[in-house]
């Protein structure tokens, strides 16, 4: 288990390392002087001077790449080139907006316990059937579409919740995260259903669950004793996969609820071409997505050990 | 599995799919959803009553009529025009992106499987460093840096799918190798390439098809997604996302442009991946649940 454990988080750094550095090459090949991408045709020669001294863009490639990695060993992620604030501050502040966002998905997602549960007890029957075509059809959708129907049918028509910003003060906070939480989050009740009503009719039909009918064991307490078991793995796996999903989703609906956070910090830097502000993006939510994975990996191995040869 | 290379029974079974699709009713609505996005999306220039750019201020923000079924946009755009034109950009990146990527997908997960240890571990770990951006950062990070256009969005869907055919395509193949058909060519000294092309692309591509289909609600969402916010297509060119971004300004008041330019979203989403899912069912049976 150790062993894995340590495998596993030495492959996250290296794929964390590797991704910055593809990064980096990238801006190697954008067309022209990237001071001149940065500042706009208008920019005086010195300026465009002082911006590449300032980036180390003058310096070689691997010069660069050093730099880079140099100052992110002191938690140095370079300036915002329009605020002249370090990058890391503007991120440790909208991140907690972000964050709430994901983790409350997060706990969404867990309704597709019960469903799934429900689903594969009453096989073939109606509410089965129904939850299906709900799932695949909510797996399917981009969660685009669902944030606008969610914002058309209870802010404009019914008037029921805050559809723009993030709020103040602890109820005002939940409303506001009601609308963007289902948006991101009905896709995963749906993954999260299927995949818990997959298992559990798998479970169901194996012998020692026979074995324990025929004792006459109720069906209530082999459920309760199963459930879990089964529904734990399953739905961690789910949610380790999601996390890359939840945040890419994060990032329209905070644009479409005009929620602060990191996607909307990203989408604006990428608008305005700030190249230090989108690293800094990029690389979190890169680290944030890698430890996550790690984490839901090393988990399932911990409660199933069989799934550590399938990594 | 036993190689099936035969063009009679290959055609025999594709008709068997086709009715097995159609014999459910999700599965016909899948079927016919499907086909008229393909239609729609080769024929929308014609088959649209109006100039899909032709602007009419005088006829602006109109509801649903008879002369515009779906109403009018902020500039007097017919949206219904608009979203038939639309689905050209939505199917033509579904075909290029996603054939791109099982092309780059399926070549290297056969090289994968098939080379030393080291060259499949370092492709695996590259892999999974692509995997691990999200797609819409990604694609972000990727617009900043080469601008806005449909190129950006295919390279971009196609760098962010290809690792999971080549994951999907090299864990088929370590089973397939060992196979005894196959050692038994391999024995008779028939060069690997042989071996590839003939004896195991055709047991990979079915499942690899599976997902694919299941991806290109991926496609369509990142398209409509990017567009959205004004880094996909560019105005004037009608795609689905530009048009819920229309709507999306107007929503209080004229909220029908983004209902109806969320319908066909819907749609072919759910479409494309029961699709998928039907054809899983039929075609492999083991991972039905």
């Amino acid at each position: 288990m150790l062993a894995y454990a340590v495998q596993r988080i030495i492959v996250s750094i290296l794929i964390i390392i590797l991704a910055v550095t593809a990064l980096f090459v990238m801006i190697q090949f954008v067309p022209g002087d990237p001071a001149n991408v940065m500042l706009g045709p208008r920019a005086t020669p010195e300026l465009k001077e002082a911006l590449r001294e300032r980036l180390h863009l003058n310096d070689a490639f691997i010069v660069q790449v050093y730099y880079f990695f140099s100052g992110l060993m002191q938690g140095d992620l370079g300036v915002d080139l329009t605020s002249n604030r370090p990058v890391l501050g503007i991120l440790i502040e909208q991140a907690p907006f972000t964050a709430s966002l994901v983790a409350s998905t997060l706990l969404v997602t867990l309704l597709g316990i019960p469903i799934g549960t429900y689903a594969a007890v009453h096989r073939d029957g109606f509410f089965d059937k129904a939850s299906g075509v709900v799932s695949v059809s909510l797996i399917a959708v981009p969660p685009i579409v669902i944030g606008l129907y969610l914002i058309l049918f209870f802010s404009v028509s019914l008037q029921l919740l805050p559809a723009i910003g993030a709020g103040e003060g602890f109820w005002e906070i939940l409303l506001h995260l009601v609308l963007p939480t289902l948006a991101i989050g009905l896709t995963w009740i749906g993954y999260v259903s299927r995949l818990v009503r997959a298992s559990m009719i798998e479970v169901l039909g194996q012998n020692h669950v026979k074995t324990a009918r025929a004792f006459g064991i109720p069906n209530q307490r082999i459920l309760r004793a199963y459930v879990l078991r089964v529904a734990l793995p399953a739905t961690i796996t789910v949610l380790g996969v999601s996390i890359g999903f939840i945040l890419s989703s994060a990032v329209i609906v905070e644009i479409v609820f005009s929620r602060p956070g990191i996607g909307k910090l990203m989408y604006d830097a990428v608008i305005s071409r700030n190249y230090p502000v989108v690293m800094g993006t990029v690389l979190a939510s890169t680290v944030f997505i890698v430890t996550a994975t790690t984490i839901s990996d090393l988990l399932n191995v911990m409660l199933d050990p069989r799934t550590k040869d399938e990594n | 599995m036993a190689k099936r290379t035969n063009k009679h029974t290959g055609l025999t079974r594709v008709r068997n799919v086709i009715r097995k699709l159609c014999s459910t009713p999700l599965g016909l609505f899948s079927v016919i959803i499907v086909t008229a996005f393909f239609v729609v999306g080769i024929t929308g220039d014609w088959i649209a009553p109006y100039d899909p750019i032709k602007l009419d201020i005088r006829a602006k923000l109109q509801g649903p009529s008879s002369a515009h079924w779906l109403g009018t946009d902020q500039v007097g755009r017919d949206v219904f025009s608009r979203l038939l034109v639309g689905t050209k950009v939505a199917s033509y990146l579904a075909v290029t992106a996603v054939s791109i990527s099982l092309a780059i997908g399926i070549f290297l997960g056969m090289i994968a499987a098939f080379t030393s240890r080291w060259i499949d571990w370092s492709m695996l770990l590259i892999f999974d460093t692509v995997r691990s951006f999200p797609t819409l950062m990604f694609a972000l990070a990727v617009i900043a840096l080469f601008g806005p256009s449909i190129n950006t969005i295919i390279g971009i869907i196609v760098i962010s799918t290809f690792p999971s055919y080549a994951r999907l395509v090299r864990t088929q193949v370590l089973s397939l190798r060992s196979m005894e058909y196959i050692e038994a060519q391999r024995a008779m000294g028939t060069r690997l390439p042989r071996i590839l092309m003939r004896h195991i692309f055709p047991n990979v591509i079915g499942p690899v098809m599976i997902v694919a289909s299941m991806d290109i609600p991926l496609v369509i969402g990142v398209e409509a997604g990017l567009s959205f916010l004004g880094l996909g297509v560019r105005p004037p060119t009608p795609s689905w996302g530009t048009i819920l971004n229309d709507g999306f300004s107007f929503i209080r008041n004229t909220p029908w442009i983004v209902i109806s330019a969320g319908l066909p979203l819907i749609l072919t989403t759910v479409a494309f991946t029961t699709l998928g899912e039907r054809l899983r069912d039929i075609l492999d049976p083991k991972l039905r649940r």
